[in-house]
């Protein structure tokens, strides 16, 4: 009995002590597990604490370095051993510490994942150079306490140096744009007056023209005539002199109605825009043997007069282009209504010209002229003017006008 | 932690005052390893403090009483008297030690409600007659170690759920499997300390034997528990 009862007590005693021993011994190699990854967790941590560009840094909440990255010693020149347990005031200019003791007295109204973000400048050790250094503060906290800060300051002088020379560049760009304008509108204001002057001129010339030389060459028929019914039968010579003369004349009258109607097609106002447009392009397929199909519409007529006119210029400068440049067989104007817009398409089946790369615009320097000049003429009467072209598929240009009855004042009044 | 053959005057022959009586090696072994725990504990006496002082005082304590008793047992002295007394001191002790590690307050109590309950009853016992000075320690040991045993465990249920990791650095560990092992393995011995004390000497010895294997096993442990006098106990 006595000996059962030793070995039962015996037994159970050291059941027990091996099973702890036992259980401390799971316990320790898990501790010693937890442990190397503990250890394994805190190298990358250290790794990556020390390895970003920027300075990481853990400090009290009045401001002692707990802890500083390596980056400290790149950017200012300090080791992070001989920073930690300074504060950071010391290295704070005298001007910039009471926003470094408002920041530090902020921490403690502070809310738990706010983040605080400021510009603090820090004097490297290298070159006393000042450097400004954005700082992202956030708490740290244990049991709900603050007890410490952390956060990372990033070097941001060149940063800030760009962001002010781009402010400045945006600010000299946003002047230029408004001279720009101002220039751009003045341009239009001097074109205007150019295409108006021009005109004008182009009336008193062809006035000139139609009263001085009209008058006289009537008056030089008239005295051929008389000086030819005086003349003696024999005088056949003579006669002939004259008649030849007289044809002449004829072509002279001819030469001068022609430039007459390029002056200032009174057609328009005494017949309206179709009969112009026509009269013109018949004189134009004589003269370069063109063949021009016109698709009219009676709207065009409703266009006011300076619209009628500056329609007819622009019509006239196409062909002239389409004559000139483009090696064309046949040109089709194209009148329609589309809403309340009269437009009017000039297309030819010429050579064209290349509108897209840097090769733009093909076409001489007269012809860019006189496209900028229809384009002008279209835009002082309210009206859109556009133009397309390929290389040998010939070129489109498009004018849209609108009705006058759709003209709002201020274009009527331009 | 005494044990040296107790001398009951009227059954045993020792009674009569032979000094010839041999023990076996055991017994010396036993005698000898009782010096362990105190020669480490004082080798680190600078080191010694609160409860490790008082488990020293007990070491020191249970040493004196074990040549105490030898000296007695060889002069056929009746020794049972320091056993009683003993048995007293050993429980407060040991209770002062365990309690003193004890972090929740709750079982501190139970600790010293036991211990009170304890010298109660070995008050009543030595009172009533049950279990008289001249007499084994049937009843009061039995008891005392049955408290022991169930603190000892609770110990080392506790360093089980602790955060201490390194338990054989741990002088709890060490003082804590001590008693266990010694109670555990003697409850039963003194249980039947009655009987045992009327046996022959041979008897005696032979039973004798298995206690002082337990306690000289236990003192080495105890000797190691001040091998941990490094480490902060908390």
């Amino acid at each position: 009995m006595l000996l059962v009862g030793t070995t039962v007590g015996l037994t159970l005693g050291l059941g027990l002590i091996v099973s702890v021993l036992i259980s401390q011994r799971t316990k320790l190699k898990l501790e010693r597990e937890k442990l190397a990854l503990a250890r394994a967790s805190e190298k990358k941590y250290s790794d990556l604490f020390h390895n970003v560009s920027d300075i990481v840094y853990v400090h009290s909440l009045d401001g002692a370095i707990l802890q500083v990255s390596r980056a400290v010693t790149r950017l200012l020149g300090y080791s992070s051993e001989e920073l930690v347990g300074r504060s950071v005031r010391e290295f704070v200019r005298p001007r910039y510490r009471e926003a470094f003791d408002s920041y530090l007295r902020r921490i403690s109204t502070w809310k738990s994942g706010e983040e605080l973000v400021g510009i603090l400048p820090l004097a490297s050790r290298r070159n006393g150079e000042l450097y400004l250094f954005e700082f992202r503060s956030s708490l740290i906290q244990e049991d709900s306490r603050i007890i410490a800060v952390r956060g990372i300051a990033r070097n941001v002088t060149d940063r800030m140096a760009h962001e002010r020379d781009l402010r400045r560049s945006e600010r000299r760009t946003s002047a230029l744009l408004v001279e720009s304008r101002l220039m751009q509108d003045n341009l239009a204001l001097l074109s205007r007056e150019i295409l108006k002057v021009q005109e004008e001129e182009r009336l008193r010339v062809s006035r000139e023209l139609h009263d001085d030389m009209g008058q006289i060459l009537a008056a030089i028929t008239v005295n051929l005539e008389i000086v030819s019914r005086d003349l003696l039968r024999d005088q056949v010579v003579v006669k002939k002199r004259i008649a030849d003369t007289r044809v002449l004349i004829d072509q002279v009258f001819e030469c001068v109605r022609r430039f007459l109607r390029e002056l200032r097609p009174e057609t328009i106002d005494q017949l309206g825009l179709l009969p112009a447009i026509r009269q013109y392009a018949h004189e134009f397929t004589d003269r370069t043997g063109i063949e021009v199909v016109l698709k009219e519409h009676q709207v065009v007529e409703k266009l006011g007069s300076e619209q009628k006119l500056a329609l007819y210029r622009i019509a006239q400068e196409s062909l002239t282009n389409t004559a000139k440049h483009a090696h064309a067989q046949c040109v089709t104007i194209a009148i329609s209504k589309e809403n309340h817009s009269v437009i009017v398409e000039i297309q030819d089946d010429g050579e064209g010209f290349d509108q897209t790369g840097n090769r733009r615009p093909e076409p001489s320097t007269n012809t860019h002229l006189g496209l900028l000049g229809m384009r002008e003429r279209a835009s002082l009467v309210g009206g859109e003017f556009s133009v397309q072209s390929r290389k040998l598929k010939g070129t489109l240009i498009r004018v849209s006008l609108p009705l006058q009855e759709a003209l709002n004042p201020e274009h009527v009044a331009n | 932690m005494s044990s040296v053959l107790p001398v009951v005057e009227s059954t045993n022959p020792l009674t009569t005052g032979v000094l010839d009586l041999k023990f076996p090696a055991i017994a010396y072994i036993d005698v000898a390893s009782s010096f362990l725990p105190l020669g480490v504990g004082l080798f680190h006496w600078r080191r010694l403090a609160k409860e490790k002082l008082i488990f020293f005082l007990f070491t020191t304590i249970a040493l004196i009483t074990e040549l105490v008793t030898l000296r007695m047992a060889l002069s056929g002295i009746q020794n049972l008297w320091v056993l009683q007394l003993y048995n007293l001191i050993e429980l407060i002790l040991m209770l002062v030690v365990f309690s003193a590690w004890q972090k929740r307050r709750a079982l501190r109590v139970a600790y010293w409600l036991m211990g009170s309950l304890f010298i109660i009853f070995w008050i009543a016992a030595k009172w009533t007659g049950l279990e008289k000075f001249d007499e084994p320690t049937l009843y009061t040991h039995t008891v005392s170690s049955t408290i022991l045993v169930v603190i000892a465990t609770m110990t080392l249920l506790d360093l089980i759920r602790s955060e201490e990791v390194e338990l054989l650095r741990d002088m709890r560990f060490w003082v804590a499997s001590g008693a266990l092992l010694y109670f555990a393995g003697n409850i039963m011995l003194f249980l039947l300390s009655g009987r045992i004390a009327i046996l022959g000497i041979n008897d005696a010895m032979t039973v004798y034997s298995i206690h002082w294997s337990i306690d000289s096993v236990a003192n080495v442990l105890y000797a190691g528990a001040f091998l941990c006098m490094d480490r902060q106990v908390a």
